[in-house]
């Protein structure tokens, strides 16, 4: 990453999901972070954009932007749209219980994006839209 | 995503690779509605070349076992790699798809009473 972010801005098609994910792990690559945290963060980001692809701009063609920073030992990416605003953690975790029959096809995407980072934050503003923030410590708690 | 298929007796398998997120999902769900649509489809999906599946991958796989399943079939899973198996567990969905190490085991399981 040139300093400590990097940033990547694209237009809301399905067939940039691989083009957002391609530049997660090419900048992940670059800081040799463990392959099971790129993984999870791949996942994470994979899942954000495609409900913002789906749902933010009601159909139309807007934009998002993805940056990458790393602040101490920690990966910040903010994901920011102009779409509706859309609160992801104001969605209920699915049923993981559920039998077939009962199990909703649905609602796995924003219960990933909080399994696999430490923290999910959210803001709306008029002027800048939806921000989505995630956090993802990548080294691993030292022992007592 | 290349979606190659086969036959053994009356078991269809078919084989994803690479990623299955929101952009190849559609593809995998039309592949799995012509596979599907017959009364009592027996179905393997090989996962062995398939590095990544996201929660769209996943309720493409949901939605056709659902279907299957109503009409006496089954989808089962074969040769599901490590980090693909850790989001299945992480969905819950371990206990609603049997799975295999051995597409060969994927196969024979359909012959059991």
């Amino acid at each position: 990453m040139k300093g400590n972010c990097s940033a990547i801005e694209v237009e809301s098609k399905l067939e940039n999901i691989p083009v957002i994910i391609n530049f997660i792990t090419d900048t992940l690559d670059g800081l040799a972070v463990d392959p099971a945290i790129i993984f999870k963060v791949q996942l994470a980001v994979d899942e954000a954009c495609t409900n913002v692809i789906k749902h933010a701009y009601s159909g139309q063609i807007g934009i998002i932007t993805l940056t990458c920073e790393l602040l101490d030992d920690n990966l910040v990416i903010t994901i920011k749209d102009k779409g509706k605003p859309f609160d992801p953690r104001s969605v209920p975790p699915p049923d993981l219980e559920a039998d077939l029959e009962q199990r909703k096809i649905g609602g796995l995407g924003i219960y990933f994006m909080q399994k696999m980072m430490d923290n999910v934050s959210y803001e709306f503003s008029p002027e800048e839209g939806n921000k989505l923030t995630m956090r993802k410590r990548l080294t691993p708690e030292k022992a007592d | 995503m290349d979606i190659p298929e086969k036959t053994v007796g009356n078991v269809g398998i078919i084989f994803l690779s690479g990623r299955l997120d929101a952009y190849a999902a559609n593809e995998v769900e039309q592949k799995l509605n012509l596979l599907c649509a017959a009364a009592k489809a027996n179905v393997v999906v090989n996962l062995k070349g398939l590095d990544y599946i996201s929660s769209s991958g996943l309720r493409v796989l949901l939605a056709a076992l659902k279907k299957v399943r109503k009409q006496n079939g089954d989808i089962r899973l074969a040769c599901l790699q490590p980090y693909v198996r850790e989001v299945f567990d992480i969905a819950g969905f371990t206990q609603l798809f049997k799975m295999f190490d051995l597409e060969e085991d994927a196969i024979n399981s359909f012959k059991e009473a």
